[in-house]
């Protein structure tokens, strides 16, 4: 398994590498972790494979932390996101609802059909939707069905958004979401208490909307992600000429 | 006291809600990865007496009392699904959706599709619907044509006792989602045989519940009943022969069906409690249109609720009945 900050660099290198496509036109809109890869990362390390993640548009982050290649990312991004349905799925993660806070009572309905397996759903929100009523709807619900999911949310400080977790009546947790090593020892707390007392968790990870990102670590593995880039644009013209000399299928009786 | 008869393929005199109670409790007895969900109908075995006896047949766990939020229950019956539960979720009204809708229009219906058929959400969404109880503005709307334009969604209406049971069965085969409409203002009214033995009613498959020759009655729900009234009226006064269709299953229609009866009589009334415009009935009538429309005699009529809100005293002037159906069938039969 990479490290917490080995993840950090690749999810950076990645991250300018698909912007980059997406400023062409070459992919769709792309999410990049915009100084909050510390937070993501750290949260998906702290996870056993096992466990269902429900996450935001920065699918790259578990992707990677479970085993996905850079090169395969990369062929993701280029074929609009197709390839990596299953890619994701068959690793328990859940991509992208519609609406930001909409996999919250997902996460708590998976969580209470998952207890007594010894694995826990966690779902990821930036607290720019914090006010959508299915955060309180799924927290709800988790707390009510006695359901083990750790509910993780980014936020900017601007209010103490861990205190809801009494209203909920929950266990609350805060975190400098730029301490990848703090988050995940975090998530892993709450991982832990979710499972022996089949309840839910609320963490707050709190951001800087001004930080700096070391410059170094930034840049650690732009020549490895070239490399997958390479690597993916040639699959992605294999499979095209693949298909241009695959002969025309006919609907109806074979002939 | 129940009509009871004995055998293999005994059958009871049941009422709809005793029907949907005894197939729920059949699926549970059947299969451990059907729960149930929804505001009260644990301890309290639901406000239509649904689901009666299943809490102390089957215990919390897997007859869940849940907050009362429609959001709530949908998208708690997704993750269950998700993880390989076959959830039945309770609206308690179907005027009470609304606010679980994002959760099965972007949600419940897209999951298979987005994730490139990995994840299948089978859950069975059962809601009472319609009016005919005087139960005002907010307990009897009809919204099965929102659910029938989001693909992805099953949408079936049993219009009596032996369907519902073996709709809902069907449905707790299937592995995507159902949206189960039940017409509550029959749930105590409709009375009939019904096996003991588990069975399906299929999904997408319309019944022809009375064989006719001048005109063809589409209907579902409730309106099944006002349509049969409507061919006895159009029979014993006025000589002519009514087909009446059971629709059945909104999506997939089996517009086979339809189709056969139409093309032969060449005349066709559809009849619904929902509002006119945009109405089941408009699909109803475009899809015939399309498939009939060298075979018609007369222009397609429609009977529907009015496009008003569902009215607080005037009900009876709202909801299509024996008359206005007939009304409709000699327009068409004299057209």
């Amino acid at each position: 398994m990479r490290s917490a900050e080995n993840c950090v660099g690749l999810v950076s290198a990645l991250d300018r590498r698909l912007t980059t496509l997406s400023n062409l036109g070459r992919i769709p809109p792309h999410a990049a972790c915009d100084g909050e890869e510390a937070a993501l990362v750290g949260a998906a390390l702290a996870l056993e494979e096992t466990d269902w993640v429900f996450w935001g548009r920065q699918l790259n982050v578990p992707a990677l932390v479970r085993g996905v290649s850079p090169t395969e990312l990369l062929t993701g991004g280029l074929s609009g996101g197709v390839s990596l349905t299953g890619v994701l799925a068959s690793r328990r993660i859940v991509a992208c609802t519609q609406g930001p806070a909409s996999r919250f009572p997902h996460a708590a309905g998976l969580a209470y059909a998952a207890r007594g397996h010894g694995h826990i759903a966690f779902a990821d929100l930036g607290a720019g939707a914090i006010s959508d009523g299915d955060v309180h709807v799924g927290v709800n619900f988790a707390a009510v069905l006695k359901a083990p999911a750790v509910f993780f949310i980014r936020s900017y400080g601007e209010t103490r958004i861990v205190e809801r977790a009494d209203g909920w009546g929950v266990m609350g947790m805060m975190v400098n979401g730029h301490d990848v090593g703090a988050v995940r020892d975090t998530v892993r707390a709450a991982r832990a208490h979710a499972l022996a007392r089949s309840a839910p968790v609320w963490i707050e990870a709190r951001l800087r909307r001004d930080s700096a990102t070391d410059l170094a670590l930034l840049t650690a593995h732009d020549t490895e992600v070239a490399s997958a880039f390479e690597a993916a644009e040639a699959r992605m013209a294999e499979s095209r000429l693949a298909a241009e000399k695959a002969p025309a299928q006919t609907h109806g009786a074979e002939a | 006291m129940n009509d009871v008869t004995e055998g293999p393929k005994a059958t009871r005199t049941l009422n709809m809600v005793q029907a949907i109670g005894a197939a729920l409790m059949q699926a549970m007895e059947g299969d451990d990865r059907v729960v149930v969900l929804g505001e009260d109908v644990g301890k309290f075995g639901g406000v239509f007496r649904a689901t009666l006896g299943l809490y102390e047949r089957f215990g919390e766990s897997r007859v869940i009392d849940t907050p009362l939020s429609e959001a709530g229950i949908i998208g708690t019956a997704i993750g269950m699904a998700l993880y390989g539960l076959r959830p039945v979720a309770e609206i308690q009204f179907a005027d009470f959706v609304y606010p679980g809708f994002d959760q099965i229009v972007s949600e419940l219906a897209k999951y298979r599709y987005r994730s490139g058929g990995h994840f299948t959400c089978p859950v069975l969404v059962r809601m009472p619907y319609g009016g005919g109880i005087r139960g005002g503005l907010y307990h009897s709307q009809s919204p099965e044509a929102y659910f029938a334009h989001t693909a992805g969604l099953v949408v079936a209406i049993p219009s009596n006792p032996h369907d519902a049971k073996g709709m809902l069965l069907a449905a707790l085969k299937h592995d995507d989602p159902v949206i189960l409409l039940e017409p509550k203002r029959i749930y105590r009214a409709s009375r009939g045989e019904v096996p003991d033995a588990p069975y399906e009613v299929p999904l997408g498959k319309a019944a022809v519940v009375r064989p006719g020759r001048d005109l063809t009655i589409v209907a579902y729900g409730a309106m099944v009943s006002v349509a049969l009234d409507a061919a006895a009226t159009l029979e014993s006064e006025h000589g002519r022969s009514a087909e009446v269709i059971d629709v059945r299953t909104l999506v997939p229609l089996d517009l086979e069906t339809l189709a056969a009866s139409v093309n032969r009589t060449g005349r066709a009334v559809v009849v619904h409690e929902a509002p006119r415009t945009c109405g089941y009935g408009a699909e109803l009538v475009a899809s015939l249109q399309e498939t009939c429309f060298w075979r018609l005699e007369a222009p397609l009529e429609r009977v529907t609720g009015l496009d008003t809100p569902f009215p607080h005293t005037l009900e009876h002037y709202y909801l299509p009945d024996t008359p206005r159906v007939v009304s409709a069938a000699l327009r068409a039969l004299t057209a």
